[in-house]
């Protein structure tokens, strides 16, 4: 599908070229990748060379497009790793203080945070704190990658986002979960309010709260496109936008592909948490 | 069990977190690190090659024209000065140039500069196997190069081309033969040695690439000690990095940005003219019959008042073109007796007396905002000023590779009437450009008119400089005559210096060259 889509733009040989490009030179580009044959034929030679684990050569940087996608999935783990655990993080700690409160101020105020972290744009987000936090107070870097400091606007914007989200639903979860029998039982048997609410609410509480961290984390990859170029970091939102916007197939491809395998990878790992969560589902 | 494997896992949780917070704190804050001579950059994209003879994009000139030379250069006004070549001859026919090369140029590996790197610069750069996109501009015109002697070379042409010695600035730069024949082509693509002031020193593929002083240049000792050429491409961003001093010069800054921060405190901004032009080409082979008569096409130019719109749209940032090409080309000193005037009543005239259809709508077609700078207002503009002169309009924007398609289409689309395009000459010599876009059946050509073409044609073979300027300026003439385009205006290149960096950008280049920027402590 991707393959068809993205030929669907229409001919990247006018966006790889240079406006100096000749009609021979395009034609002389078309016929080096195998633009020129059919669409049939393009797509059973790009298989043939998938099966042998070659995806092809960026039309634009002339480099192998996997090696050159998988450069940036680094930075973007790095970048989504870290914004998912802060986001965990604040989620988990609102949301519970929501739950267990019971004080309608501090209810308001957590359901504030959720619906202004889940109506920003990341764009804005981000350039807000950029001008708040490197131009009028120049403590952070306002772009780049490579030090822990250029770790934290970034991270921070993308996990504002997902924290609204997580917060939320461990709200709702831990306050059904703090109505049932086991925990009237438990404060009945004396035990202490921080064990009942930690160990054993929020265990139970944690199971639709995982599956969506798997979503989530999904969602934060296809956030951080917008992050990524906000704060010039080097990943695969860069890549994935330079390839698309010169309709660099190959790249797209293999954007597309390696995205695919991470969401593939989050899915497994949010099924093996979900069953050391739940005993049942081992069953 | 599980428990036990949960504790676990929180308490790695938490020491990771610890770890980073460790790292955080300890780690030094970038925020004004870089030293008195380290010169740091903000470009807005990546480049896309490193390789002298794969040049790709625009952006790439950023590395190329520091790290590399050809046989001419640019001097700060955007005149021809010779650099690795001191002299050439041109026979009479135009078909053999003979250079006489710079002595004791050093390639930053230490190997000597001779006539076999200039021949061999040449083979590569037709090498199928290189794939060299811009192979047409220089190399391809070449028929052989002849070594004479180590520092006399002959480059015998296909035909004459009295522009060679513009468009070897920028699409003939020296690649090294004793270094490449030893190390191949994909090791040199990593690690490229050149002759220019900056030596290639580290990259990092979307981040940045450092070049180091040459000390060893043959004339043009650099002031820093180092660059960093820095990628960021959001322009906000970009700009964030001149406010807080992490980069020291900010290239292509968004006009916006230029007309609010004149009166910085910390940075100027600076702007020079450039070949970056704007201009509506007029469909003349397309369904309306109307855009066939000059008299149109010319109430068309009058309808339009360039120094309003130009003044709206650019902020001032703009040279205002009364003809074809930008004042600094070679031929442009042209002054015409009947330039287009702005005078939307006797448009109209002129029009009712060419039985134009004022019923029929025109349908006027430019790029999105973005990559083209003001695309859509400026389609906008356009027709707003033809809709003041009676003329209806159609607006149709469209996205930046649609609009590249549709404008490089090999068929044209007949409904489309003006067609807005943005295609930068790359130096003094605006003839590529006039031929691309207005030869019958060229890449962008919307236009077409069997004397325009004969004269192009004779553009593309006249053999010396001299009388390439004579038919430039014919070219220029016909072009004005016929009202082929409407022309409009070539955006400056706009720059963001830091108040302590000594920074005067070169005209006509947009691109900057950084030998000769000083910094001085903050």
């Amino acid at each position: 599908m991707v393959f068809a889509l993205a030929r669907l733009t229409g001919d990247p040989a006018p966006l790889v070229l240079p406006t100096e490009a000749t009609a021979k030179d395009m034609q002389f580009f078309r016929q080096q990748y195998g633009l020129d044959r059919s669409l049939p034929e393009q797509y059973l030679i790009f298989l043939g060379n998938v099966l042998r684990g070659d995806f092809g050569v960026s039309f634009r940087y002339r480099e192998p497009a996997i090696g050159f996608v998988m450069a940036g999935l680094g930075p973007t783990l790095r970048l989504t790793g870290l914004a998912m655990l802060l986001a965990v993080g604040i989620g988990f700690g609102l949301g519970i203080l929501a739950a267990v409160a019971r004080s309608p101020w501090v209810d308001r105020a957590v359901n504030l945070y959720a619906s202004f972290g889940q109506a920003v744009p990341s764009f804005w987000l981000g350039l807000m704190l950029v001008i708040l936090f490197s131009i009028n107070l120049p403590w952070l870097p306002s772009s780049g990658h490579g030090t822990a400091w250029h770790y934290v606007l970034p991270v921070l914007t993308l996990s504002i986002f997902a924290s609204a989200s997580i917060t939320r639903l461990t709200r709702a979860n831990m306050a059904e979960a703090m109505q049932a029998d086991f925990v009237h039982m438990e404060r009945v048997l004396g035990l202490p309010e921080v064990r009942i609410v930690l160990r054993h609410a929020l265990r139970n509480a944690s199971l639709p709260i995982v599956t969506y961290l798997g979503l989530q984390f999904g969602l934060l990859i296809g956030g951080a496109i917008v992050t990524e170029r906000v704060f010039a970091w080097p990943g695969l939102g860069q890549i994935i936008v330079d390839a698309i916007l010169h309709r660099d197939y190959p790249v797209i491809q293999a954007t597309v592909l390696v995205t695919a395998v991470m969401f593939m990878l989050i899915n497994l790992t949010v099924d093996v948490l979900c069953m050391v969560l739940d005993p049942r589902l081992r069953a | 069990m599980k428990s036990r494997a949960l504790k676990s896992t929180v308490r790695q949780l938490a020491l990771g977190a610890a770890v980073a917070l460790i790292f955080a704190s300890a780690a030094s804050n970038p925020l004004h690190a870089q030293s008195k001579s380290s010169l740091t950059v903000a470009l807005g994209a990546d480049l896309v090659s490193v390789d002298p003879q794969k040049l790709v994009s625009g952006i790439d000139h950023s590395f190329f024209a520091n790290v590399f030379e050809s046989l001419f250069a640019n001097d700060a006004e955007g005149n021809l000065v010779p650099a690795l070549a001191v002299s050439v001859t041109v026979s009479t026919d135009g078909l053999v140039h003979e250079f006489m090369l710079r002595p004791n140029v050093k390639w930053h590996n230490g190997d000597a500069f001779t006539a076999e790197d200039v021949r061999f610069t040449w083979q590569r750069s037709i090498d199928p196997e290189i794939k060299n996109p811009r192979a047409s501009v220089v190399a391809a015109k070449i028929r052989d190069v002849e070594i004479v002697d180590p520092l006399r070379v002959r480059i015998h042409l296909k035909q004459p081309d009295a522009s060679l010695h513009e468009n070897m600035v920028t699409y003939f730069y020296m690649a090294p033969k004793k270094l490449i024949e030893r190390i191949g082509n994909d090791e040199y693509g990593k690690a490229p040695v050149g002759t220019g002031p900056f030596r290639f020193a580290e990259r990092k593929a979307r981040e940045f690439t450092r070049l180091a002083a040459f000390e060893g240049h043959w004339g043009r000792v650099p002031k820093v000690s180092e660059v960093v050429l820095k990628v960021v491409a959001d322009d906000q961003t970009r700009m964030a990095q001149i406010q807080t001093g992490e980069s020291d010069i900010v290239t292509s800054v968004p006009l916006v940005f230029g007309a609010r921060m004149q009166g910085a405190k910390d940075f100027k901004i600076v702007r020079v003219p450039s070949f970056g032009n704007a201009f509506m080409v007029i469909n003349n082979r397309g369904n309306n019959p109307d855009l066939k008569k000059p008299e149109v096409r010319r109430a068309f130019n009058m309808a339009i008042n360039r120094e309003t719109l130009a003044k709206a749209l650019t902020f001032g940032f703009a040279t205002l073109h009364e003809s074809p090409c930008t004042p600094g080309m070679i031929g442009c000193d042209i002054k015409f007796a009947d330039a287009y005037k702005y005078d939307p009543a006797a448009a109209r005239a002129l029009l009712t007396n060419a039985g134009f259809h004022f019923n029929r709508s025109i349908k006027v077609v430019g790029p999105a905002t973005g990559r083209v700078t003001q695309g859509k207002e400026t389609v906008e503009g356009v027709a707003q000023f033809l809709n003041a002169a009676g003329i209806k309009t159609t607006i149709e924007i469209l996205e930046y590779g649609t609009w590249a398609t549709t404008a490089f289409a090999k068929e044209k689309d007949p409904s489309i009437d003006l067609y807005l395009l943005s295609a930068p000459d790359a130096n003094r010599d605006s003839g590529p450009r006039q031929l691309r876009t207005l030869k019958t059946g060229e890449a962008m050509s919307f236009y077409s008119d069997a004397a325009l073409d004969e004269e192009l044609t004779k553009l593309g073979t006249t053999p010396t400089l001299a009388a390439y300027e004579d038919q430039s300026r014919r070219v220029f003439r016909l072009i004005h005559d016929q009202s082929a385009v409407i022309p409009l205006w070539a955006y400056d290149s706009i720059y963001a210096v830091r108040s302590n960096v000594k920074y005067e950008p070169f005209k006509y280049i947009t691109w900057p060259i950084l030998w000769y920027a000083e910094k001085a402590a903050k």
